[in-house]
């Protein structure tokens, strides 16, 4: 994160991509009245998608205060797309003795919506976790709640639990828990993960099996994963505290209580992996792909793809390929593109500052699968003025990539989408890009081309492109929302979800004012026909 | 007639049983941590004031989980200190000679951040009596943290900024600025105006969550 001090607002612009063009594509969308769950005059922070039909969605709220980092509050929300009807309760667990649990997450499972919570008991000095549903109709809590597992902490000192995450298998038979425990400078003290059935019933339960470290090392977590087997996978990184070495470490945890597999994943010359995302296919196959670097820069210069069939460390495939220089110069002018490739060339980054945010892995028919992850940034902006000093986020969503692999994980084609939009505070809802793809494989992809100064939209100045990629690589786009301004005005990708086969539920996410906050409308359409 | 009466008189038993059973939830064995997390008074002593000559005891209540008001007293012991850290903004004369023994109240009103256990924002307020001298009053606004451990032993550490007054009651005790007071000896002792300041108050507080 780089801080810089301003003295001046700096307009924020972000720049519109030339393709070829198609006609504009005029959607008949049925959006429901503008609606504000939550309490009245909070920002919305977030909106996640949970389950639903075109009748009726279920979703996750949460509201906050400036600076955004605030969260003052969680919802469950109801809505109603064909009558436009909302109900929604603030998550607040508690039992008749009015003991407040922390709420960690909210997952579906075969269809039910289940809230994961935890409390620190001091008396027994265990962090105990519990699940509890929520019925749909009448739609509260079901008061189901129950103790699903435990953690001891009192050889742990100082140790607060954090990073709790809930993954499901494919079949959803399997959920992992995952969670750490960090002293006060947020370093890992302790990690574990325990794996349920989908009635919540304890099938495993481990802690602490990571690469030993040495003193000079620091480790990073990455993403869980479990497959249908409750065998569970994790990546890591360790970082040498002083220079520039970074390893991927891969850990198979098995369903049968065995020993722990690790394997560190090393790539060919200098380089090591940048940035990856794992996923399980039906076959329970382990894919992890994603960039690669070279040693000492943080620019993604290639892509690359491992596969563990059925989960075996031992069968283990990796196909690494370089990107080419059409690919990184993508969207840039001829003196942009001339400075990349040389920086590029001198082994110089030419592109860092940047993290990926990953989509889930999407398989395809023929055993292939795509990535597509999201540069992005944050930049902590100080303003002085007065004597006071302001501090605030600038929320950086830059390129788009979508890469397919075959079933062997060999790269197919690489497609970029280059854009650079900062924003700020509930402008975000702008930002970013919604996914998703049909029963022929086709990618859908569709996100705002936006000139925005001090956060308000100019009127006429904003673009919603959908592009559509099909397997073979043949792409086109549409312009959407054409005839409709106020569309355009308020259509949010990033809070907009794939349905799969093509159809997409539909965000618009409209700024309130000081007393009544935002309001949202939902629709649905499908994009195939 | 007999089996109906026994009947009857079974239902009215067991339903009574049934409306005396409190409704408990599953997890109730898991949230019970011994009153810890519910708890809702915090007694405490001031370290820094038994330097100031003030053995002061106080009781916090908790009103919710970010709001508490706090009252104390105290016993002063016949000695006096002004807070160091005055001396940052006042360098006058701030020795009360010769004082006697009175007493101390004083009131909090609190704001938590996140919970108990973690940084606050607070308006104290004192005030010291020792009969026949002095009487001094302070009000400041002052931000602090409290650490409360699994022992239910606390650490509570503030430091402000406020203004003092003082009111001499026998025209000669004072505790600060009292070389004001020697300008004027050689014309009458008559009493002066009381006098403010401004101060910075520390406050180190040792405690237990009942």
């Amino acid at each position: 994160m780089k801080k810089f001090i301003l003295t001046l607002l700096i307009p924020l612009t972000i720049s519109t991509i030339l393709l070829a063009q198609e006609k504009p594509l005029f959607l008949n969308v049925e959006w429901t009245d503008k609606k504000t769950p939550g309490q009245k005059g909070k920002r919305i922070k977030d909106c996640v998608y949970l389950t639903g039909d075109d009748n009726v969605i279920f979703y996750l709220y949460q509201t906050g205060i400036p600076p955004e980092r605030q969260n003052t509050g969680d919802y469950i929300v109801k809505h109603n797309l064909k009558d436009g009807k909302m109900e929604y309760f603030k998550i607040e667990l508690n039992n008749i003795k009015k003991v407040d649990r922390n709420y960690e997450g909210a997952k579906v499972i075969n269809g039910d919506i289940y809230l994961f919570s935890s409390f620190k008991n001091k008396k027994d000095k265990k962090y105990y976790f519990f699940a509890e549903t929520v019925k749909k109709e009448p739609f509260s809590l079901n008061r189901d709640e129950r103790m699903i597992g435990e953690i001891d902490y009192s050889k742990i000192k100082g140790g607060k639990l954090s990073n709790m995450s809930f993954v499901t298998s494919p079949d959803e038979s399997k959920i992992l828990i995952s969670y750490s425990l960090l002293n006060k400078k947020n370093e890992i003290l302790s990690f574990g993960l325990e794996v349920f059935d989908n009635k919540l019933t304890s099938i495993w339960k481990r802690a602490n099996d990571f690469p030993t470290l040495t003193k000079d090392e620091k480790v990073y977590l990455g993403q869980y994963v479990v497959d249908n087997n409750a065998n569970a996978y994790l990546t890591s990184h360790v970082y040498k505290k002083k220079g520039k070495d970074k390893k991927l470490f891969l850990t198979h945890y098995p369903g049968d209580g065995s020993d722990a597999g690790i394997k560190e994943i090393t790539f060919s010359g200098q380089n090591y992996a940048l940035s990856q995302h794992l996923g399980i296919n039906n076959n329970n196959d382990l894919i992890c792909a994603g960039f690669f670097s070279r040693i000492g820069n943080k620019s993604a210069i290639g892509s690359f793809s491992i596969i563990l069939p059925s989960g075996s460390i031992k069968d283990f495939r990796m196909n690494e390929k370089l990107f080419d220089n059409n690919y990184l110069t993508k969207g840039m002018n001829e003196k942009e593109a001339e400075k990349t490739l040389e920086k590029k060339d001198k082994n110089k980054d030419f592109d860092d500052g940047y993290y990926y945010k990953f989509e889930d892995i999407h398989f395809k028919n023929d055993g292939g699968f795509y990535i597509s992850a999201e540069k992005r940034a944050i930049t902590l902006i100080e303003k002085r003025q007065q004597g006071v000093v302001f501090k605030y986020n600038i929320y950086h969503y830059s390129d788009i990539s979508l890469l397919n692999f075959d079933k062997n994980g060999n790269l197919l084609w690489a497609y970029k989408i280059p854009k650079n939009q900062n924003l700020q505070n509930e402008d975000r809802n702008r930002a970013s890009y919604a996914l998703g793809f049909d029963q022929n494989d086709a990618a859908y992809i569709i996100y705002n081309t936006v000139k925005m100064f001090l956060g308000k939209a100019k009127s006429g100045s904003i673009q919603t492109i959908l592009i559509k990629l099909g397997n073979d690589g043949t792409e086109s786009w549409n312009e959407l929302f054409t005839d409709n301004n106020d569309v355009t005005k308020s259509f949010s990708p990033r809070n907009t979800r794939s349905l799969g086969d093509g159809k997409f539920l539909l965000n618009r996410t409209h700024y309130g004012g000081f007393m009544s906050g935002p309001s949202i409308q939902w629709g649905i359409v499908n994009l195939q026909k | 007639m007999k089996t109906l009466l026994t009947a009857f008189l079974y239902i009215l038993l067991f339903s009574s049983v049934a409306f005396a059973q409190k409704k408990t939830s599953g997890i109730d064995q898991y949230l019970d941590d011994g009153g810890f997390s519910n708890a809702k008074l915090l007694g405490k002593v001031n370290l820094t004031s038994i330097y100031q000559g003030d053995l002061h005891l106080s009781m916090e209540y908790l009103v919710s989980k970010e709001f508490s008001v706090e009252a104390g007293a105290g016993v002063l012991l016949g000695y006096y200190n002004d807070d160091p850290l005055n001396n940052f903004i006042d360098t006058g004369d701030d020795s009360l000679k010769n004082p006697k023994m009175g007493f101390s109240l004083s009131a909090v009103l609190k704001y938590y951040k996140d919970g108990m256990d973690f940084f606050y924002i607070s308006i104290p307020g004192r005030a010291r009596f020792i009969p026949g001298q002095i009487q001094l009053y302070e009000v400041s606004f002052a931000p602090g943290k409290q650490w409360v451990w699994d022992n239910r032993l606390l650490l509570d550490v503030s430091i402000g900024l406020g203004i003092q007054h003082q009111k001499s009651m026998d025209s000669k005790s004072y505790a600060f600025h009292a070389e004001e007071r020697m300008s004027h000896s050689e014309s009458s002792y008559e009493s002066f105006p009381t006098k403010n300041r401004l101060i910075i108050p520390i406050a180190i507080k040792l405690g237990y969550l009942f």
